[in-house]
Order: C-alpha cells, then sequence, then structure tokens
C-alpha cells in the first residue's frame, strides 16, 4: 500500500498532499457520504481516494483552486461507486469493447447548443459509475491508463465502460428529447 | 477536443458544480462528524510514510551526485597524478634532467624511506598505539626542535651507528643563556655507565621555566646531527624559580651511541630559547690529549 506513496517525489509534493488532507477531508468524506450513506464506509472512500491520490497528485496544481475541489469530489465518488459496487458484488464487466459499441454511437449528434438543459438534467441523472469516467476523460482530460490507474481497472475496461456511458448517456437523451417532440 | 467534447465537459463541469453547491463548508462537516480512530491513524501513518520517503528521496537525489563528483575528482587527481608520474620518471630516465635532479631525487626518497623505517621501529620499541597516543597528545607543547623529525627528512641524512641521523634544526646552541646556565656533572663521560646529571641554573631574579625532554645530538665532523631515541616520553614544561638550579639525571643507555664519536651534546628548551651542554667519551677524551 505504502508502495504508492514512491511517486510523491519531493517535499513540495508531500506538503501539498498534506495540505489537500487538511483542507478537504470532510468535504470529500460528506461527497462519499451522500453516495454511500454509511459513515464508515464513506471514510474507507476517503481513504482510497488519497491513496489514489499520491499517483495523480500532478492533477492538483493549485490547493485551493475550485478544479481541484472538482478533482477530489471526482476521485472520492469514484471510490465510492467502487464500494458500492464490491457491496453488490457486482461482476466485472466482461462486456466486450464491440458489444459496448454496438447500436451505432450517435450521441456527437445530440451534444448542441440546443439540447445544452436537456443535457444537464440527463448527466445529473446518470449513474456515477459513468458520470466519473466522463469527468475524467473531458474534465480532467485524463487517458485511460491514468483513469484506469485511479479506479483499480485496467485501461481496455476504462474504455468499455467509457462507450457504456456514451450509449447510456445516448439513450437518455433521445428519450428527453424524443418525449418533448 | 472538438467542439461537441467542449459541450459535453461544460456540461458536466456545471453539473458537478450543482451538486458541490449543496456540500456545507469543511468547518461545518467536521463539527457534524468525527473520523473515526482507525481512520486518523491509517491516515497518520500515510503522511508520516510520504514524509519519510520523500525526505528519504531528496536526500538520494542531493547526494548522489556529489558522490559522483568525488568518484569523478579522485578518478582526476588520480590520473593527473599517473600522469605526472609517468613524465616525471621519462624525463629522470632519458637524462634530461641535471646531475643533482638524478642524483638528489634518490637521497631524497631513501631519506624519507629510512625516516619511516626509524619511525616504525620506534614505533615498534614504544610499544602499543594506545602508548604513543598521549605522546601525540603531548607533542603540541613539544618545541618544535624536539620534535621535528618529519622536516628533517628533507635534508641530507647521515649514516650513524647503522641508522640514518639527520642535522639538528638549530645548529648554533649556547651553553648559557642572559639568566639560564647549564653544566653536566662530567663532561667526559665513562661509556660503560652513560648517565649523566645535567645541571640547570637560574641565575635571574624571575622565574623561569625548561622543557623536561633532551634531545641528544652528535658532532660528525660537518654538523650537530639529532640522534633519535630509544624510547620516546612525553616531556612537559616545568617552572625553575629564580635563583635556583636543578638537576636532571639523563639516562642515556636508550640511545644508539658511537662512542668514537668526538663530541655530544644535550639540547633543551627554556623559555628564553634552546640551550645546551656538550660532552665526551672518556676514550676520546683520552686519545684526544694525547694528540
Amino acid at each position: 500500500m505504502f508502495l504508492f506513496l514512491a511517486l510523491l517525489d519531493s517535499p513540495e509534493e508531500q506538503e501539498k498532499f498534506t495540505e489537500v488532507y487538511q483542507q478537504y477531508r470532510h468535504f470529500m468524506w460528506y461527497v462519499a457520504n451522500q453516495k454511500l450513506q454509511d459513515a464508515h464506509l464513506a471514510e474507507d472512500a476517503v481513504q482510497e481516494a488519497f491513496l489514489a491520490l499520491t499517483r495523480h497528485l500532478d492533477q492538483v496544481e493549485d490547493v485551493h483552486s475550485p478544479r481541484t475541489k472538482k478533482f477530489l469530489a471526482t476521485v472520492v465518488r469514484s471510490k465510492a461507486v467502487d464500494i458500492l459496487r464490491r457491496l453488490r458484488q457486482e461482476e466485472e464487466l466482461t462486456e466486450s469493447l464491440s458489444e459496448a459499441q454496438t447500436g451505432g454511437d450517435i450521441l456527437e449528434q445530440y451534444l448542441t447548443k440546443e439540447n445544452y438543459n436537456h443535457l444537464v438534467s440527463c448527466i445529473l441523472e446518470l449513474d456515477d459509475s459513468y458520470r466519473v469516467i466522463f469527468e475524467y476523460k473531458y474534465i480532467y482530460e485524463m487517458g485511460d491508463a491514468q483513469i484506469g490507474d485511479i479506479l483499480g481497472i485496467s485501461a481496455k475496461n476504462v474504455n468499455v465502460r467509457y462507450f457504456r456511458a456514451r450509449k447510456k448517456l445516448q439513450k437518455m437523451i433521445q428519450k428527453e428529447v424524443g418525449c418533448l417532440e | 477536443m472538438n467542439k461537441q467534447e467542449e459541450l459535453l465537459a461544460q456540461v458536466l463541469e456545471e453539473c458537478l458544480e450543482e451538486d458541490l453547491s449543496f456540500v456545507p463548508p469543511e468547518g461545518e462537516i467536521a463539527r457534524k462528524h468525527r473520523f473515526s480512530e482507525d481512520f486518523e491513524k491509517f491516515m497518520q501513518e500515510l503522511l508520516t510514510e510520504a514524509s519519510r520517503r520523500s525526505r528519504k528521496r531528496e536526500i538520494k537525489k542531493h547526494f548522489s551526485p556529489r558522490f559522483g563528483q568525488w568518484a569523478a575528482c579522485i578518478l582526476v587527481f588520480c590520473v593527473c597524478g599517473g600522469l605526472f608520474y609517468y613524465v616525471s620518471g621519462r624525463i629522470g630516465g632519458s637524462g634530461m634532467g641535471t646531475k643533482s635532479d638524478t642524483s638528489e631525487a634518490p637521497a631524497v626518497e631513501s631519506a624519507a624511506d629510512e625516516t619511516l623505517d626509524t619511525g616504525a621501529a620506534e614505533g615498534g620499541q614504544g610499544a602499543s598505539p594506545e602508548e604513543a597516543e598521549p605522546e601525540s597528545a603531548a607533542s603540541e607543547d613539544v618545541p618544535p626542535e624536539l620534535n621535528s623529525r618529519e622536516e628533517s627528512a628533507g635534508q641530507q641524512g647521515r649514516d650513524y651507528c647503522g641508522r640514518v641521523v639527520y642535522p639538528a634544526e638549530v645548529q648554533e646552541v649556547p651553553e648559557e643563556l642572559e639568566n639560564v646556565t647549564t653544566r653536566v656533572n662530567c663532561p667526559v663521560l665513562d661509556e660503560d655507565d652513560p648517565v649523566l646529571m645535567l645541571s640547570i641554573g637560574n641565575t635571574g631574579e624571575t622565574d623561569i621555566s625548561y622543557f623536561n625532554r633532551y634531545d641528544l645530538e652528535v658532532w660528525l665532523g660537518d654538523a650537530w646531527y639529532r640522534i633519535p631515541e630509544g624510547s620516546e616520553e612525553a616531556g612537559e614544561w616545568l617552572t625553575l624559580e629564580a635563583g635556583m638550579a636543578v638537576d636532571e639525571e639523563i639516562d642515556l643507555s636508550s640511545y644508539e651511541i658511537d662512542h668514537d664519536a668526538s663530541q655530544y651534546r644535550l639540547v633543551t628548551h627554556v623559555d628564553q630559547g634552546v640551550i645546551c651542554a656538550e660532552f665526551t667519551f672518556e676514550e676520546v677524551f683520552q686519545r684526544t690529549m694525547e694528540e
């Protein structure tokens, strides 16, 4: 476990890590607890999030910036999702990439300014396990390998989840727009 | 990112902001929730370990290149030394140097070797390093002339009783200073009983100090040469009151002495300078008288 700390290269990074911990540990617990509804499980999620953070501290440029707060929220939410999945004993994705891509990807057609509000309502309703993948990919512009490292899954599985997430979002938007039409 | 992806990123960010807008401030959550001991312990270990690793890495980062620099310096030094040795050897070997160059260099080298040998031999007689330690500590107070073996290594040595002796640092040493005199009780010494009494007299009106370790020097026709001591004892500075004299019994049996040498002297220090007392051996004295 402590091998992860090997990536805290300098005293500056160590200091940054400590500062993040001091400033955001309660916030992170709150976010995790919203999802898990269990104080102890939420603490587990925070621990795992901090362990993951030791390997991705480069994502934190300014400890006090809103971006850092959002990034930590995404990390701890993804850890909470993992804990929930473990509790439900959900099987890891067995679906292949080709299966995930079946049905055609026409999400981009719906990604327009006209559909902005629909998009917002769909994202808010989207399952967190999909949403965090989008957040890592589009807000923090992380690659599949990096995302996989945080989530503890392979880059290939990250890709599978990503296409599943696109499919899910596409369906939701289709439904939302279709209902209105 | 294309336009659609940028739009999706914007939407995701807005949704995230909206979610987080419901999160109370850190202080408020802290008041409502207290982390478990296990959590605190785990995080403390994590932070301590991070700090330790970070320090270790920092030390490694700073010192590793320095070791490299040291190694490079030593390598350069060795290469330069080797080159110098090689070049000087070639110059000496090809006869490019002067006569004195070629003749003196081995003499100096052999002198240095001899000195080392002498030192080693004395060390051997002087026994253990533990015993030698106080001697070196005491040598801080030893007058320079009485502790000048290393300095004399660069000078021309002479063979004396099967060993090399070197000229004394101070050749002109008086037997009398302004307020101090030295005398030996018997300036003609018996070979079988080489013990003499050295009297140091303070004829002045103030106290003086003298060093109670003596150098034995021999006259070898061209200069006074210091005879290495068989057993070296640490000397000390003693006070001699005004108008008083002190007798020091000096046993010369620990010295390798050539009884045919014409003249000897004992040299010591007083606070006003160096002072000596000369003597000779009976046989030499008689021969001189006959002549």
